[in-house]
């Protein structure tokens, strides 16, 4: 048997092409009033569309006593047109039979693929797609990953999951090499030497490899087999802030997270780690208070209401993502002009336990003060809609553990204190907690009894 | 933001991967020349089973499979065939329910044991779901499985580094101009006979079986199921 393995295939390119620090300087660092103007036309353009090719947009916009002719602005859209969320879509699928929910807007057989939503709280809603070089949601990182500085002939690691459609295609947009690597759960130290053998420039963590990689700690030298990486991704389940700073400052890796951009794409932080970048020529990001539906000002706390702006094949209008957000736009120190968001929680996040309202981050901040407990991994179990005690599942790291009954009196003492409510802590093993979960990407914190 | 990136220089490579050989893994890259070459010999082999424009196939695979199964996904786009997507692992099968029970769809390639066993007891159970399924490209633990439950259940293997498809009426076929495979003691080797960017000689592949005939471009396997 002869094989031939050249690992260093490539350089990465070099030269004034490469190094400006914005894929598409032109619209990212565009002057707002630019923004606008183009915002404004597309949705223009998009409402007669989707009123003329969507089902469920003419109903429930004649429903609210609007038509297309009806919007002639920014500022008439976001004051006439009706916002809508998932149970809409299901109800309208339900209702009618139509497995898009009627929101697709061209033939089936004009569609290239087909992928869907994580399906969490539910069966997965189809996401319809229409493409030609590389898949929608892919193809709205590529600013993203020129910011983490990937640049034409770097080696990717190709992310496990499918689910969302593939990346090859979006990484030979870039110029990326992709390493194919089974680089599922399990596999931990099969990729960080691949990691530190094919010199990557870029992978994509999830919490399950994080808690393998954290390990073989004992083994290797983190911060050396890590240190091609120009920079890691982490979505999904969110990581705690013990976990992060380990990766970030132990390790040595800059870690960047991204989040769904109220469905529509994703939003990823840039160089400065402050605030989750909305690419506001693909997508129109509206922030409104929960009650009164009315607009919030700028950093202001409300629910992420999103409208794609670059589908046409089943686009979101005025979809209320269900994202507790801040959002603002005033101009990043890097000279991004687009908006930058902070994700707050799900609207579903906040529990009223013993007549008080507690939301899943304050429970998660009070648990990573506790060594053993620090990766953050729990569930809250929801009982009854009203709860008069906090009841827990915690994941503790067995070998790092030692007296479970003390732990979990220590567990319950600090959260009481630290939430003024009853406590019940039960304490399982971190992986047989993980392995309730769903999905890889996806842990509920909040869980039925 | 495609336009941006046609600017860009092309990556070298098509990507580099890796597959088992027997307790070991064998490295290899992957040129452009011969993915195009693996693309053209999946849409022939493709559009011999009937698919065509307008035809929904659900894909079930895993990304780091690239190499296998990107010339197959390449090959469907080209064909006018809309690909749907669900994970290859038990706890996604319900995504592959979801696909089956609202669209018509008329293949499915790369169907895992794994994926039947999460839906056999689930309500609508997998073998309702496959009724009417017109061609299953299954895996090894998935083939006998799903044979009883829908007539086209076809063999989808890594064979080392090439590709295995089963095609009705014809048999499992390896693409003929890329690759001659050979028999030791029951197990099938690959050697490429054509350029690629690594070359393979008499690679182990792990599975059994043995070359039936060489004909048509194609090399027709008997394989032996159940080894992975």
């Amino acid at each position: 048997m002869t094989t031939h393995i050249s690992v260093d295939v490539a350089s990465p390119s070099s030269g004034r092409e490469v190094d400006r620090r914005f894929l598409e300087p032109e619209i990212e660092t565009a002057p707002r009033e630019v923004i606008q103007e183009l915002q404004e036309k597309r949705i223009l353009e998009l409402v007669p569309y989707a009123w003329e090719r969507s089902a469920f947009y003419r109903e429930l916009w004649s429903g609210a006593g609007v038509t297309p002719d009806d919007i002639r602005s920014l500022d008439d859209f976001i004051t006439k047109i009706p916002t809508f969320c998932k149970d809409d879509i299901k109800a309208y699928r339900d209702r009618t039979g139509d497995p898009f929910g009627g929101l697709l807007c061209v033939p089936v057989s004009e569609l290239t693929s087909i992928t869907s939503t994580s399906g969490t709280t539910g069966m997965p809603e189809l996401i319809p797609e229409i493409w030609t070089v590389a898949p929608p949601l892919p193809t709205h990182y590529a600013r993203n990953l020129w910011e983490i500085g990937l640049r034409p002939g770097d080696k990717v690691l190709m992310p496990p999951g499918s689910f969302r459609n593939y990346f090859d295609d979006f990484l030979h947009m870039l110029g990326l090499i992709p390493v194919y690597l089974d680089g599922w759960i399990g596999q931990g130290e099969q990729v960080l030497r691949a990691i530190e053998r094919y010199d990557i420039a870029f992978v994509q963590l999830f919490l399950p490899l994080v808690l393998e990689f954290e390990k073989l700690e004992v083994q290797y030298d983190m911060r050396s087999m890590l240190s091609s990486l120009k920079g890691a991704a982490f979505a999904g389940m969110p990581l705690g802030k013990t976990l992060t700073e380990k990766v970030r400052d132990e390790w040595g890796v800059n870690l960047y997270t991204y989040t769904s951009a109220g469905d529509t794409g994703t939003a990823w932080e840039g160089r400065e780690h402050d605030g989750y970048t909305l690419w506001e020529d693909t997508v129109l990001a509206e922030t409104l208070d929960t009650v009164t539906g009315a607009p919030v000002g700028d950093r202001e706390a409300g629910e992420l209401v999103a409208t794609d702006l670059d589908n046409w094949a089943a686009p979101y209008i005025r979809f209320r993502s269900g994202d507790m957000v801040r959002i603002t736009r005033e101009p990043a120190p890097s000279g991004n002009t687009h908006a930058r968001m902070w994700v707050l929680g799900r609207s579903g996040d906040e529990m009223i336990i013993g007549g008080k309202p507690i939301m899943v981050a304050e429970i998660w901040q009070l648990l990573e003060s506790l060594p053993e407990l620090g990766d953050g991994i729990f569930q809250v179990v929801r009982y009854s809609d009203a709860m008069d005690r906090l009841r827990l599942r915690a994941g503790y790291p067995p070998e790092r553990t030692g007296d479970l009954d003390e732990l979990a009196q220590r567990a319950a003492r600090v959260l009481e204190s630290g939430l003024g409510v009853a406590v019940d802590v039960e304490l399982r093993p971190i992986d047989d907690l993980l392995a309730t979960a769903s999905s890889v990407a996806k842990f509920s914190r909040v869980v039925k009894a | 933001m495609t336009a941006a990136a046609v600017s860009l220089p092309r990556a070298p490579l098509f990507g580099i991967a890796s597959c088992p050989v027997g307790p070991n893994t064998l490295e290899f890259e992957i040129g452009w020349d011969e993915f195009e070459r693996d693309v053209d010999w999946a849409e022939s082999l493709l559009r011999s089973t009937g698919l065509g424009p307008g035809d929904l196939v659900l894909i079930t695979i895993s990304q780091w499979e690239g190499p296998w199964t990107t010339p197959v996904v390449h090959a469907l786009r080209r064909m006018g065939v809309t690909y749907l997507t669900a994970e290859v692992w038990s706890f996604d099968a319900k995504r592959t329910s979801m696909f089956l029970q609202r669209l018509p769809v008329k293949a499915i390639f790369g169907l895992a044991g794994d994926t039947i066993s999460a839906l056999e007891s689930e309500d609508p159970p997998i073998a309702d779901l496959l009724r009417d399924v017109e061609i299953v490209w299954a895996r090894a633990d998935a083939l006998d499985r799903a044979s009883g439950m829908t007539p086209n259940v076809l063999p989808f293997r890594h064979l080392g580094p090439a590709l295995a498809l089963g095609v009705p009426g014809r048999g499992v076929l390896v693409n003929a101009a890329e690759w001659s495979v050979d028999t030791d003691g029951g197990e099938l080797f690959v050697t490429n006979v054509r350029e690629r960017a690594t070359r393979f000689d008499r690679v182990p592949t792990g599975v059994r079986g043995s070359v039936q005939t060489v004909a048509d471009g194609a090399i027709v396997l008997d394989l032996q199921e159940g080894h992975e």
